[in-house]
């Protein structure tokens, strides 16, 4: 691979036809790196990326944060940026999607909506780069409070922007993958969806690959469908915390998916259905339980399969 | 007490302008945006960066620039006898502040308004050297952690015991009664940023040799610091699956 690595306040190029770009700075007429990791270049521009960094937020990423404070008109959001984003009660769904102006009985109410240290899944709306105010929106019904699930927090680029970041996987688990490296993990409404058995995929072609990938889409647009539905019955029901009856095999499933993504994270692999759901099947057929996953030894024979599929 | 014996060694064996064994380990503390175990003879330093983020102190918020937040810890078990002390008395606070005050000069601080970087740091061994260690552990920690420096910043002691000038003390040299230089050190503009006389005085004419000496010890300190970095950095590019 040929990538140049620079150190801090290595001269990348004395070239005065380079534009500065990120990590860099200029100094006695060259262009000298300001953080130690690895140079991009897109034609003129010239950047250096650190090779750990907090995330980057940009406008249509699907993030999962925790609300921090409640303010007047609106909330503030920890999603592991540089700031703390904010959610705007005109930016939320009111119970049974009415489309209304908020009223000051809204603001007395925000706390029937979102508390403190609550999960939320949002989009971001938009972003101020004067004052770097980030603004999200929960205007879909993939989005909004999360509960009764797991958690788990990976390095932000690990996990790539792709069309679908709500996800069901074959196994029966939701994964909602943050691009702010904060995952969610849960069980989905009950429908029809097609719960296979880990040990009945075949993930060996790459059409099989595709069917499985076409098979996730569909059992997560149909969880979509079904929020849908459940939003205009009741009024605050939307937002109340639901006690799911989460049978024990399900919550097996669900810790299996988080080591499985902790053990990728463990060495650095990016995170994606197929990733994850290649490292359940290696532990399925290697007879690894989910408490067991998270060993170092286990966790290379894991994800071996991965990197090859990397390469 | 003699400090520098008739063959010109020191107490632990070095020569009077030798630096102690350095070790420098990156990324240890998973949770920490960026940490770094520093340890330079037997003292030992644990940082960890936090940053930029959410300011916490809203009084303390600058709205075109971001703080630095240093705290400056001693472990109980790390001197030769125990004793607590503690993150608030004046001691640790002036120490806090003066690394503050030599980082504000290197972290490019404009490009994050309205945010924090959090620097806490952690004495676990202290074998003379202790402020010298604490800079050059936080100046890693930064740099594990992605933010932005204009250069690295480098820092060693000196003293003048025994007719001597002694480069990197260990505690046994700092209790000899004899001044303590501490220098801070930019390596690249060769400009100091920090620079701390303590323990005694020192007379002019001795001073300038003894400046020098500490400025050398700093350049070497540096060159291993950037080697450190430089293997650092290729290992986690190759054992990386992605880039």
């Amino acid at each position: 691979m040929n990538v140049q690595v620079v150190n801090l306040g290595e001269v990348i190029t004395n070239e005065n036809e380079s534009i500065r770009g990120h990590g860099t700075f200029q100094k006695d007429g060259n262009l000298v790196s300001s953080v130690a990791g690895i140079v991009h270049r897109v034609n003129k521009l010239v950047s250096v990326k650190p090779l750990r960094s907090r995330y980057h937020p940009e406008v249509g990423d699907v993030v999962v944060g925790r609300i921090t404070e409640v303010l007047r008109n609106n909330w503030k959001v920890d999603i592991g940026a540089r700031h703390d984003a904010f959610l705007g009660l005109s930016a939320i769904i009111l119970p049974g999607g009415v489309q209304r102006r908020r009223t000051s009985t809204d603001e007395m109410n925000m706390r029937n909506f979102y508390k403190e240290d609550e999960l939320i899944s949002a989009e971001i709306q938009k972003i101020n780069y004067e004052t770097f105010k980030i603004s999200l929106h929960t205007r879909s019904f993939k989005y909004g409070k999360l509960s009764d699930g797991q958690f788990v927090t990976v390095p932000p680029m690990l996990i790539k922007r792709s069309k679908s970041h709500y996800l069901v996987l074959p196994n029966g688990v939701l994964l909602i993958l943050g691009c702010n490296g904060f995952i969610w993990l849960s069980i989905p409404e009950e429908s029809e969806l097609k719960i296979k058995k880990i040990s009945n995929w075949f993930i060996s072609t790459t059409t099989e690959l595709q069917e499985l990938e076409d098979e996730i889409n569909e059992n997560s647009n149909k969880s979509i469908k079904d929020k849908n539905m459940d939003l205009e019955t009741n009024n605050f029901d939307f937002y109340k915390k639901k006690e799911k009856m989460i049978t024990k095999e399900q919550r097996l499933e669900i810790c299996r998916v988080r080591n499985a993504i902790l053990a990728l994270s463990n060495s650095f692999l990016p995170i994606y259905p197929t990733s994850i759901m290649l490292v359940c099947k290696k532990s399925i057929e290697e007879n690894i339980n989910p408490k067991e996953m998270i060993k170092q030894k286990n966790m290379i024979i894991l994800t071996s399969e991965v990197k090859e599929l990397i390469k | 007490m003699e400090y520098v014996n008739q063959e010109g060694l020191r107490i632990d064996g070095r020569r009077v302008n030798e630096l102690r064994k350095i070790q420098c380990k990156l990324g240890v503390l998973k949770r920490a945006d960026g940490s770094a175990l520093f340890e330079q003879g037997f003292t030992r330093v644990l940082v960890a960066v936090y940053g930029p983020r959410e300011i916490t102190q809203r009084r303390k918020k600058l709205h075109d620039k971001a703080i630095i937040n240093v705290e400056y810890s001693v472990a109980t078990f790390s001197m030769t006898r125990r004793k607590k002390t503690s993150k608030r008395n004046k001691i640790s606070q002036e120490i806090a502040n003066s690394i503050r005050k030599s980082f504000e000069t290197v972290i490019q601080l404009e490009l994050f308004p309205s945010s924090q970087i959090d620097i806490f740091i952690q004495v676990l061994q202290a074998d003379g050297g202790i402020i010298p260690a604490c800079i050059n552990a936080s100046t890693l920690a930064l740099i594990d952690a992605g933010v932005p420096m204009t250069d690295y910043l480098c820092s060693c002691s000196c003293s003048f015991i025994d007719e001597e000038n002694l480069l990197d003390l260990n505690h046994l040299e700092e209790d000899s009664g004899g001044a303590i230089v501490t220098v801070t050190l930019l390596p690249e503009y060769n400009k100091i940023t920090l620079l701390r006389v303590y323990s005694a005085r020192i007379k002019m004419k001795n001073f300038e040799a003894i400046l020098k000496l500490g400025q050398n010890g700093c350049q070497r300190i540096a060159d291993l610091m950037k080697s450190a970095i430089k293997e650092h950095t290729i290992n986690q590019v190759n054992s990386r699956g992605i880039l």
